[in-house]
């Protein structure tokens, strides 16, 4: 009756799609050939027809192919478990277009229409439970109903093509609006809450799998535990952050920086490009053409990564487990290629010979890169250009998650830890006024040195007209939060300090100069940024005994704030013009406080300095005989000591941050949609497995 | 035989064996094949047969023969014996000894039974002199037995050892009915006065009695050829075998007893008819009796049993031998076992048959010692020839360990061995795939876990609890692959040997191919980035059952954290340190595998500083205070917001209810255990009362913690608003409870009161800067003077540096295991691409030194290390703690040695200087005979090691003896004596110089007292496989004369004065360190 040959021949209406047809017509097809099902799924999917035949009817046609859709709907679900590959691809093929078909379908608020439509009101919990449950079994292997003996135990691990069809299909539900929020299926998934995400922690925890459905799985979780956030209780949310399976978050970390790094990759690659395409050019484009010639695919990887990046806050977020693995390093070959399936068999054939050489386990294995340093890595780039939009949002996110990780005591004893050191490529956007790399950059260094830099490299170049505020503030707050740890275990950094004072004394000089058109534009919020600015200093000043490297730094940070007195100066008029103000009486005289000890510094220093020169004749002092003056003249200076130095208010995601991670989310879902191509498989390849 | 002879013997020396009489049934009648053995056990009793206390007794242990044949089997293959049991039958028939008078000199032996019929009851033995033997045990007892009494007899004392290895004993009564008296007493002897076997077998039991497993098989391989003629009412073969065995040996001592006191002068073989039953004597000539008087004289050790086992030529002493060695204590025993295993591969076949049966005993019942073995015989097996003889030796042996083959060993050898094969098989680990030849077990084995993967519990994954999922295990071992399943070390069940040597093992590789991995990083940084990389990794599949090969190593390693490991200095070869936490546990192969922990759950390591806010009252609440406490208040919401929901108050059916209207469950049931607090909460905030931390286990820290959940709860809107009647609840406990009590607040209160000078008082404090500056100095010069600056291009030297006590303080604290009791901290270094083999021979030289020194009290100080070979180029080496070397001292203090100490330990007259000082002297003078002795070499100061108390410890063995670097012929002195060590001492005309001029003397007398201990080492090493430090003939003489056997007290007292003066004198020594500072920096 139906056979393989009948489909595809050009003059003949294809047979799967007389079967569409047949299916719609309202009659009962099995009525007339009991095996109709099972022949039908024999068929491949031909999803643009049934697109095509969904996009002509409106929603009120829609309402009479409810009944044919509600069966179908049924036996494909039904089939999903089958007992034949070919038949459970079909039926996973089928569901994603239908899913996605009824889901693009209606617009508007007509989601319990989605719903009836699909399988009828009064079934529709236990469709989609039977549904997700024959999902997730495929996912972990496990079927609900035995159907094979023992014996053939080894064919039960599903074939990757069908667990990667699961996963689109899960993600075209989950997907399914623009607002994950309104999505009515999602309900669903949430009760099915438990199951799904053990399956998926299973996989992530399978270095296999993992390698193989990384991203899905990524995606999904995300996408999941960003439904109703904020409006109900989600249970992904629960045990996303209760999550303590290492292998898991290892995993999962490990996903996360292979993304990344793929990224990262490629941008130095294109870099190289431009740079080795002639000196001239490489002046004239770099600045310029970095984002704009060539942007259009990265700027589709960035958005892309926006869903990595948003899985990283989330774990990073919820989850502390998560801060541990954050170090761990992922072997770059290892997600690249994962190898020939690792049978049982091979192991234990090999077991039998203990003394037959194995093959050389000791082969290079690559660099390898744990996910924080790929991280940074990939914040330097996403920072460079705010004018994209989509890197603004990214950059945004990307020190969100340095403000959450920085947060946490744990992950600060790993960032400040002499022993873990390592070497981040910080891509710096060049410019001419400075040269490209100093002398740090090569060097493996703690952690925390590195985040400095990369504050101090944003601070240092984005003092723009169009000025990134909210940015600047995270950034200073994270060199806040690496601070106050130091600061409250005594740690000292070997860092070079001094870079770290003068990105700050030169941003802080930034937005004087611009105070008036700043003042216009955040209010305060200038005022409580230079509070911050300066109670860094203050913070060195005061507490610089217990975290300082040595005493000269100490001694370089008085000479750093003399030397740019000038600064403080008119920082100081400028308060003084405010303090007066109304609107800005509070904030103006936080700030004049916070300028207490700076300008009780100046005013000591700066007469000893100048009588110095005067006695000794020289008009201009040398970097070594300020210091010396410096150190001569500590005693005789007595300084005030402020509250709440060392004290941050901890980052919480609400209220501020709610509306931007509902719109990340939704740009996500829209990313996928986008990116979304239907799969057309050889099924040749599958016809023997059965 | 007479009472007075064993009650003097008893008087002389109760430890010590009674003389026995040995018989010889050669079990083998018609084989000729036989006869080999035979001739062996023959010519054994001459050396054996001895004369104590005037009782001519004839010994020969009763195992010798049927473990020759084993050996000759399992060995050589030889041998093919196809009917075993009738063999036995006859054998256990023929005998029969009568004893006429109890008398010593008219015993006679007599065998009176046809062989050619096996009649299994017939057994006619007459206990030569039960009166002496009960006498002997405890002396009530003495009755002539008639015929069947002493048949009895005799199989009680059977009995005996069967009981010992607590075995069930069907034989005796299903043969004979029940025990008679005489039984009784006999079974009161004890079994080391009746005769030598009994000896062996209980000593042997006793080893059993601590390790069980395998404890049957242990027997059967003394005696596969003693088929039992009880066979078929026996449950366990290995009794029977055993109990035969022993009953013969009664036997033998008996006949034999009564045929010296015959005193016949020749040899006396009896051999009934076709049965080749032998009875072989021999006269006691008196130098052999002394030889065995001095074997079973109190001070006979380990090591002269190895010397004599080394030397001797006779196949009977070595068996005599080598079953002694089953009376020594075990740990005696695995010092010399480099030793055992060379003359094992190298020496001839009779010395195999000597010690197989040791070895393979030990490596059933030990776990370590089988992986000792198996890691020599691997790093003796790579050094010989492909084709060579040896080579086949030492990999059969080591495939017989590693194999899994052992228990049913002879299942091996093919079908003719079958009913062996079954047989041989302990009772406990009969698991049915062990006695499966080969492939099949494999095959079986890869089924059960292809079924294993797909039935993996959901509960395992989520807990993160690798210690049951065995899906991924047979990946590629030892690749990152493997080792990123986090199954890496895991075993499939504990039944066979090699299912138990095997997560050690992959342990061991996985560190070795840590370090060759290392290697290949082009510099220390990358290496040590590389090396933490690694660690988390490895962190990944543990805990398990693996642990640190080193001596009483009877605990699992936990984890091994990361940031611990260091680098070591080596130009190309990446050795490194690690520190490994470890759980003890009484045993490590049977205890349970202890449980993961995360990393983040640990208690924060610095809850004291916290602990200061809960004195002092919470800040006024800030803006931020406020914040927070709403954060928790969210936070605890969410949990008391679903239970309002729910309207239950207990948290049972709290949860239900949960499941049931929510149809979500909040905390699962792996959530339960880690943070059991959320169940606190949510219970508390159920029942709208106080929200009071009730426990003070989950205080501050863990409140902290939890603040990490927060986010999750922080959205549940809606749900505030039901719960906000909690709130206040929260807001008015958050000043006495220190849930509340913000993180930020407690870093501005910490900081206050932290802040030395100043109080919390007044709101206007005020300080100096140059206080904060004078502290700031103060600080950082008091953190250098305790360690040295870390320096990436050295991280070694820093990590070194740090006291020992104060880096498991620090490791503890980060560490999830550090609160539990059994938590310790072990290092090790990893080494690959160097032979560790000279270093072993070196640890036990300087072992067999610091014992002679010790035993002679002589004050010399020396620190050996331990070193555990892994392969040909691998191994571990115990690290010398708290000791950095001469070079970062010089590097990092800048100054001399003398100034460093008086830096160190205060000036020239503090108590602390002179006794680092003395300390310093008296290692000195160790080290400074040792590199004389051992003609040690490349001293150079990175392999002279000083610790924290001033001792000098010299490390890195790799060229002593004969070898010594690119044979350069430098540093020719005799030791490295420089002039900054000489000014530590005092100089040259002070106190300690004399007294380490003296002690050196004192130490060479000692040394030379006992030199044969330390030569005999070389001497045996010299015939195994090549090792450059015993390259040359002339070896062992040399070192034989570096003892100066002829010189007297004063002349060897000049010898150590012209030797300190040479190595002072010495120019070479310092053209060395020169040469060592132009090539390799070291200073």
């Amino acid at each position: 009756m139906l056979r393989r040959g009948s489909e595809g021949k050009k003059p003949l209406k294809e047979k799967v799609l007389l079967l569409y047809d047949a299916i719609f017509k309202g009659e009962d097809v099995a009525l007339e050939n009991p095996n109709f099902w099972d022949e039908f799924f024999l068929l491949k999917v031909n999803a643009d027809y049934l697109e095509k035949k969904f996009e002509a009817v409106t929603v009120k046609e829609l309402v009479h192919y409810k009944e044919d859709l509600n069966l179908f709907f049924c036996k494909c679900s039904e089939y999903i478990l089958s007992d034949h590959l070919i038949r459970m691809i079909n039926a996973t093929q089928t569901l994603i277009c239908l899913f996605q078909v009824v889901l693009s379908h209606d617009n508007g608020d007509q989601s319990f229409e989605t719903i009836d439509f699909l399988f009828g009101f009064n079934s529709a919990d236990l469709q989609m439970q039977l549904l997700l449950r024959a999902l997730t079994a495929i996912l972990t292997n496990n079927p609900l109903t035995p159907v094979m003996d023992e014996d053939e135990d080894d064919e039960r691990n599903y074939p990757p093509i069908l667990k990667s069809l699961v996963f689109q299909l899960l993600l075209s539900i989950i997907s399914g609006c623009d607002s994950i929020n309104e999505n009515p299926l999602l309900e669903y998934v949430m009760v099915e809450a438990e199951q799904i995400e053990d399956a998926l922690i299973e996989i992530l925890a399978d270095p296999v799998e993992r390698s193989r459905h990384g991203t899905h799985v990524l995606l999904t979780l995300t996408l999941l535990v960003n439904y109703c956030k904020y409006e109900s209780m989600n249970p992904y949310i629960m045990k996303l952050s209760v999550l303590d399976n290492e292998l898991a978050l290892n995993g999962l970390a490990s996903v996360i920086s292979s993304c990344l790094s793929s990224f990262n990759r490629q941008f130095v690659s294109k870099q190289e490009e431009t740079k080795s395409s002639g000196l001239f050019s490489t002046i004239t484009n770099m600045v310029g053409s970095m984002f704009i010639g060539d942007s259009d695919e990265q700027k589709q990887l960035i958005k892309s990564n926006e869903a990595v990046l948003l899985a990283l806050y989330e774990a990073v977020h919820l989850n502390r487990n998560f801060i541990s693995v954050l170090t761990h390093s992922h072997p770059d070959t290892l997600i690249g290629t994962p190898p020939v399936t690792p049978k049982a068999g091979d192991g234990a054939g090999k077991l039998s010979t203990p003394n037959t050489p194995t093959a050389d386990p000791t082969l290079y294995v690559g660099s390898t890169n744990n996910v924080l340093c790929t991280f940074i890595e990939y914040t330097s780039v996403i920072m460079q250009d705010t004018k994209v939009k989509q890197n603004v949002s990214s950059a945004k996110l990307c020190f969100l998650i340095l403000t959450c990780i920085t947060e946490d005591q744990f992950a600060n004893s790993f960032l400040h830890d002499d022993n873990m050191i390592f070497h981040i490529q910080l891509h710096r956007m060049p410019m001419r006024h400075r040269k490209l790399s100093s002398g740090d950059d090569a060097r493996s260094r703690p952690l925390a040195c590195w985040l400095f830099d990369l504050c101090s490299e944003f601070l240092l170049t984005h003092m723009m007209k169009d000025f990134p505020f909210m940015q600047h503030m995270r950034c200073i707050g994270i060199i806040h939060r690496l601070m106050c740890y130091q600061k409250k275990f005594h740690i000292r950094l070997q860092y070079h300090w001094k870079g770290l004072w003068t990105a700050l004394l030169t941003f802080a000089k930034f937005v004087l100069s611009n105070e008036s058109s700043f003042i216009a534009r955040w209010k305060n919020g200038v005022f409580v940024l230079l509070t911050q600015v300066v109670n860094l200093f203050n913070m060195f000043i005061t507490f610089g005994d217990t975290f300082l490297p040595s005493p000269t730094s100490y001694d370089e940070l008085y000479y750093e704030i003399v030397r740019m007195s000038q600064l403080f100066d008119t920082l100081h008029s400028i308060v003084m013009r405010y303090i007066n103000h109304a609107e800005y009486k509070d904030f103006s005289t936080r700030l004049n406080n916070a300028l207490v000890n700076i300008r009780a510094i100046i005013h000591h220093f700066r007469p000893k300095i100048d009588k110095y020169s005067k006695d000794n004749n020289i008009a201009t002092l040398t970097e070594e005989e300020v210091l010396g003056v410096v150190r001569d003249n500590y005693d005789s200076l007595t300084l005030r000591l402020q509250d709440n130095l060392d004290h941050y208010e901890r980052y919480s995601e609400r209220p501020k941050e709610g509306t931007f991670f509902s719109d990340l989310v939704r740009s996500v879902v829209q990313g996928y949609r986008k990116s979304f191509v239907f799969d057309h498989i050889d099924l040749q390849k599958y016809s023997n497995i059965s | 035989m007479n009472t007075e002879a064993y009650e003097s013997r008893k008087a002389d020396d109760n430890l010590r064996l009674l003389s026995s009489v040995a018989l010889e049934f050669a079990p083998f009648s018609k084989n000729s094949l036989c006869t080999d053995t035979i001739d062996h056990a023959i010519t054994a009793q001459p050396k054996l047969n001895n004369s104590v206390n005037g009782c001519d007794n004839f010994i020969m242990p009763a195992q010798d023969l049927p473990q020759i044949n084993e050996q000759q089997e399992c060995l050589d293959d030889t041998l093919v014996r196809d009917d075993v049991s009738p063999v036995f039958e006859n054998a256990e028939n023929t005998t029969v000894c009568t004893d006429e008078d109890g008398g010593l000199t008219n015993q006679a032996f007599l065998c009176e039974d046809d062989m050619s019929t096996p009649r299994p009851h017939k057994l006619n033995f007459t206990c030569a002199h039960p009166q002496s033997c009960t006498k002997c045990g405890n002396g009530q007892f003495a009755q002539k037995l008639s015929t069947n009494d002493e048949m009895k007899t005799s199989e009680n004392v059977l009995v005996k050892p069967a009981e010992v290895i607590e075995h069930e004993v069907i034989i005796v009564d299903n043969k004979h009915g029940s025990s008679s008296a005489p039984g009784r007493a006999l079974r009161k002897l004890d079994p080391r006065k009746l005769n030598l076997t009994l000896d062996l077998f209980s000593s042997r039991n006793k080893k059993k009695d601590r390790n069980k497993s395998g404890s049957s098989s242990n027997a059967n391989s003394l005696s596969p050829k003693t088929t039992s003629p009880f066979h078929s009412n026996s449950t366990t073969l290995s009794t029977d075998s055993t109990s035969s065995t022993a009953k013969k040996d009664l036997n033998t001592t008996v006949t034999s007893t009564s045929s010296l006191s015959n005193n016949q002068s020749s040899r006396t073989i009896v051999a009934q008819e076709q049965n080749c039953i032998k009875i072989i004597e021999r006269p006691s000539s008196p130098k052999k009796s002394w030889l065995l008087r001095l074997f079973e004289s109190q001070v006979f050790d380990m090591s002269i049993a190895l010397q004599y086992l080394f030397n001797s030529k006779e196949p009977g002493v070595m068996a005599y031998l080598g079953n002694k060695l089953f009376m020594f204590p075990n740990s005696d025993v695995d010092f010399y076992l480099p030793e055992l295993l060379v003359m094992y591969i190298h020496m001839d076949h009779n010395m195999r048959e000597a010690i197989h049966p040791y070895v393979v005993a030990r490596c059933r019942e030990s776990v370590d010692f089988s992986l000792s073995c198996a890691w020599l015989l691997g790093g003796y097996a790579a050094s010989f020839g492909k084709s060579s003889k040896r080579l086949t030796r030492a990999q059969k042996l080591r495939n017989l360990i590693l194999s899994g083959d052992l228990n049913g060993q002879s299942s091996k050898r093919g079908k003719d061995k079958a009913p062996y094969a079954v047989a041989s098989l302990p009772p406990k680990t009969s698991s049915p795939n062990l006695c499966r030849v080969g492939s099949g077990v494999d095959e079986s084995y890869a089924h059960r876990h292809k079924r294993k993967t797909h039935k993996r519990s959901k509960s395992d994954v989520m807990s993160g609890n690798n210690g049951t999922d065995f899906g991924y295990k047979h990946t590629r071992a030892g690749s990152e692959w493997d080792l990123s399943t986090g199954h890496a070390f895991e075993s499939a069940d504990h039944a066979s040997l090699a299912d138990r040597l095997r997560p050690e093992r992959e342990f061991i590789k996985v560190l070795m191919q840590l370090g060759k991995r290392l290697a290949t990083q082009p510099t220390k940084e990358a290496k040590t980035h590389r090396l933490v990389a690694e660690l988390q990794l490895l962190n990944l599949n543990l805990p398990a059952r693996v642990w640190l090969p080193f001596h009483d190593s009877q605990h699992h390693v936990v984890r091994v954290p990361p940031s611990a490991g260091v680098v070591l200095n080596s130009k190309d070869k990446a050795p490194y340190l690690i520190c490994v936490e470890v759980l003890i546990c009484k045993n490590k192969e049977t205890d349970e595998v202890p449980a993961k922990l995360l990393e983040s759950s640990l208690r924060l390591a610095f809850s004291e500083e916290d602990l200061k806010s809960d004195v002092t009252p919470p800040l006024p609440s800030d803006e931020a205070h406020v914040n927070h406490v709403n954060g928790s208040a969210r936070k605890l919401s969410l949990n008391a917001g679903m239970t309002v929901t729910a309207l239950s108050s207990h948290l049972s059916e709290q949860k239900l209810n949960e499941e049931e209207k929510t149809g979500v469950t909040v905390v699962d049931s792996d959530a339960t255990e880690t943070y059991p607090e959320v169940n606190n909460h949510s219970q508390n905030g159920s029942e709208g009362q106080e929200m009071v931390v009730e426990d003070d286990e989950w205080s501050q820290s863990d409140i902290n913690d939890l603040q990490q959940l927060e986010s999750p709860t922080q959205l549940s809107h809606d749900m505030q608003s039901g719960c906000s009647n909690i709130h206040p609840h929260l807001n008015a406990e958050s000043s006495s409870d220190s849930v509340s009590v913000s993180r930020m607040s407690v870093l501005s209160l910490d900081s206050i009161i932290s802040g030395d000078a100043v109080s919390i008082d007044s709101h206007e404090v005020y300080f100096a800067a140059g206080d904060i500056r004078r502290k700031l100095t103060e600080r950082v010069n008091g953190h250098l003077s305790s360690g040295f600056k870390h320096d990436p291009e050295d991280p070694s030297a820093a990590a070194l540096k740090e006291p020992w006590e104060e880096k498991v303080r620090r490791i503890r604290e980060s560490s999830p295991y550090g609160h539990l009791p059994n938590w310790k901290l072990v290092t090790a270094i990893v080494k690959c691409g160097d032979d560790l083999r000279q270093e072993m021979l070196a640890y036990q030289m300087l072992e067999q030194l610091n014992q002679i020194w010790k035993q002679e009290r002589v004050q010399l100080w020396l620190r050996p290390y331990e070193i555990i070979v892994t392969s040909m180029d691998s191994g571990i080496i115990e690290p010398v703690v708290n000791a950095v070397s001469l070079h970062q001292v010089k590097k990092n203090s800048q100054c001399s040695l003398l100034n460093y100490f008086y830096q160190e330990y205060g000036g020239p007259n503090s108590e602390e200087f002179l006794t680092a000082q003395r300390n310093f002297v008296e290692s000195s003078a160790a080290y400074s005979l040792i590199c004389y002795l051992l003609q040690v070499k490349d001293r150079h100061n990175g392999n002279i090691l000083l610790d924290s108390e001033g001792h000098i410890i010299h490390i890195d063995f790799g060229y002593f003896l004969s070898s010594s670097p690119k044979s350069l012929g430098f540093e020719s002195s005799p030791f490295k004596l420089t002039q900054e060590f000489v000014e530590v001492m005092g100089g040259l005309k002070g106190d300690m110089f004399e007294y380490y001029k003296i002690l050196m003397l004192q130490g060479l007398v000692s040394a030379r007292k006992h030199m044969d201990r330390i030569v005999q080492l070389v001497d045996i090493m010299s015939a195994g496989p090549y090792l450059a430090c015993l390259h040359g003939v002339s070896t062992v003489r040399a070192l034989r004369e570096r003892f100066h056997l002829s010189l007297t007290e004063d002349q060897l007292h000049e010898l150590v004065e012209n030797m300190v003066e040479g190595s002072m004198r010495s120019w070479t020594t310092k053209l060395y360190d020169n040469f060592q500072y132009l090539t390799n920096g070291i200073l």
